[in-house]
């Protein structure tokens, strides 16, 4: 196995070569490494490189597996976190000249699952400043250009973290997702991205942008390896009072019952499917066309204050971001970026009652879609976003509108939502199809996901680079 | 709610309502400010543009029939009790 070969193994394949030790996951860490120093100057994946430490990581998982203690599948595997994680003695800078020196002691609760599971941790990953912007452009550390056409954008806020996983610099990334971080590139990068039902994996050591919003999840190749990661991640931390109790499954082995019948997928009647790209939404239909060869029962539902829904995510998101960085606009407003700066500004003129407003609008769509939709329906189905990459000085507001116009209702109502890739534009960009399950209901969207990358091959293609 | 919550919301929505129809950059300045955030008359120049971004999102809240919803309901749902 080449070096090149070896960086585009998924986890699940490397994990298999790693546990019967014909991998090592130096060699493997190597391989990453090398893809990084190869490509990122293009890319601009990373913000910091855990070089050293990294091959340090991987030189005790190989010790501790040749000694039979190995730890399961994600030990000796490399894995790159969005630079909003907070990393012991590892600078962490949320993509802002702000916290750009600041060092954590300790570990966000994520990092150290991970590094518990013997994950190697490989870098910090460039993201939109302070997660405030689904671009991914970012005037600190330059912008993550999308690895399927340098002059596209990669999508954000987890920007690096898409455009990593694309471009085989890591096997898996950990990001966040407010309005739609994870989920929109990893539509626009073409990798699996799940965002969790909220408070299903700690965020505590995570840089906050919305207390109400959000969410920390996997970036990955597949769905099956979204699966090992958020298992490592996900469970209650006493840390975080918003983290649950619930119980969490072996994803793993809930994939293994590939069979979709009597599945029912619901697909939204409007909202969803108003101002679609043509290319994009003849991917989508192909895609609800598999699936209902697979035998899923598909069938159109309504979904109750769909649209508002995006109204309120905005009311929540820009006043909590403010109450956060209040105290930084006052003393420091130059050192943000324009864009990031007239948001914390623009968030200054929403009305306390709009904000009240928007969390009664949290429980009344969660009241009426747990009974009129999800009684009916097991899964949603919609595109992910209603574009594919748009070009990468194509950076407003609007932009970040139009991209987070299908993601943001799932952070309001904390649905469980994963984006998968389902095909590519006639100029060679991916396109995300994304799946939404009932709360907790992790394992289902999983599984669908992983049935449909068993019946396809876009999650394999890689970017021409 | 308590009182200082209501007072809150009550005075917003007074601000937010009658000066929403004034000259966009005062409505900007005076609102900016009584969220403690000052802003210089370049930076009202550039957020007045912006108003139609948050009247947008209030008018679409506020069409809304809540009904009896609590804002500070337990969220997200816990799933159904298996029998």
């Amino acid at each position: 196995m080449t070096t090149a070969d070896t960086a585009d193994l998924s986890i699940s394949e490397a994990a298999d070569l790693v546990r019967k030790r014909k991998l090592s996951p130096i060699e493997l860490t190597e391989a990453c490494l090398e893809r990084i120093a190869a490509l990122d100057a293009r890319v601009r994946a990373f913000i910091t490189v855990t070089r050293e430490d990294a091959l340090a990581s991987a030189q005790q998982a190989a010790a501790a597996i040749a000694r039979g203690n190995y730890k399961g599948p994600l030990h000796g595997i490399p894995i790159a976190l969005k630079d909003l994680f907070d990393t012991a003695g590892v600078r962490t800078t949320a993509g802002s000249k702000i916290l750009g020196e600041r060092v954590p002691a300790e570990d966000a609760e994520a990092t150290a699952r991970l590094k518990a599971a013997g994950a190697i941790v490989i870098g910090k990953l460039n993201m939109h400043e302070f997660a405030f912007g689904a671009t991914g452009l970012n005037r600190h550390y330059g912008g993550t250009h999308n690895p399927w056409g340098l002059d596209r954008m990669s999508g954000g806020s987890s920007s690096g973290s898409g455009a990593a996983v694309a471009a085989g610099m890591t096997l898996g990334a950990l990001g966040t997702d407010t309005g739609g971080s994870i989920r929109i590139p990893s539509s626009l990068c073409g990798v699996t991205g799940l965002k969790p039902t909220y408070g299903r994996v700690s965020r505590r050591g995570v840089v906050p942008l919305s207390w109400s919003l959000d969410h920390v999840g996997p970036l990955a190749r597949t769905a099956a390896d979204a699966a090992l990661i958020l298992k490592a991640i996900a469970g209650r931390d006493d840390g975080d009072r918003t983290s649950s109790e619930e119980p969490v499954p072996d994803y793993a082995k809930t994939l293994v019952d590939s069979r979709l019948k009597r599945l029912r997928i619901g697909v939204p009647d409007s909202f969803f499917f108003d101002n679609v790209d043509a290319e994009c939404l003849e991917a989508i239909r192909a895609a609800l066309f598999l699936l209902r060869d697979m035998k899923a029962e598909v069938d159109e539902v309504s979904l109750p204050h769909a649209a508002e829904a995006s109204s309120a995510v905005v009311a929540i998101m820009l006043p909590e971001a403010l109450a956060y960085h209040h105290r930084w606009l006052a003393e420091r407003p130059d050192d943000y970026g324009e864009d990031v700066r007239g948001r914390l500004e623009l968030a200054a003129l929403f009305p306390a009652v709009t904000y009240v407003e928007a969390k009664r609008l949290r429980t009344l769509i969660s009241e009426e879609w747990r009974t009129s939709v999800f009684e009916r329906f097991d899964l949603l189905a919609v595109p992910t976003t209603p574009v594919a990459a748009p070009p990468l000085d194509d950076d407003g507001l609007q932009t970040t509108l139009t991209l987070t116009r299908f993601t943001g209702a799932f952070n309001l109502t904390g649905l469980p939502a994963i984006s998968i890739p389902c095909g590519f534009t006639s100029g060679g960009l991916p396109i995300g199809l994304q799946l939404v399950g009932r709360w907790w209901e992790e394992a289902t969207v999983l599984r669908v996901a992983h049935a449909y990358q068993q019946a396809t091959d876009w999650h394999r293609r890689t970017p021409p680079l | 709610m308590t009182d200082a919550e209501r007072c809150c919301i009550l005075l917003t929505r007074n601000v937010f309502g009658v000066k929403m129809q004034d000259d966009p950059r005062d409505t900007a300045r005076r609102i900016a400010a009584l969220a403690g955030v000052p802003l210089a008359e370049e930076r009202i120049a550039a957020l007045a543009p912006m108003l139609a971004v948050a009247q947008g999102a209030a008018a679409a809240l506020a069409a809304v029939d809540y009904r009896d919803a609590d804002p500070e309901a337990p969220f997200p749902p816990r799933p159904k009790a298996t029998p």
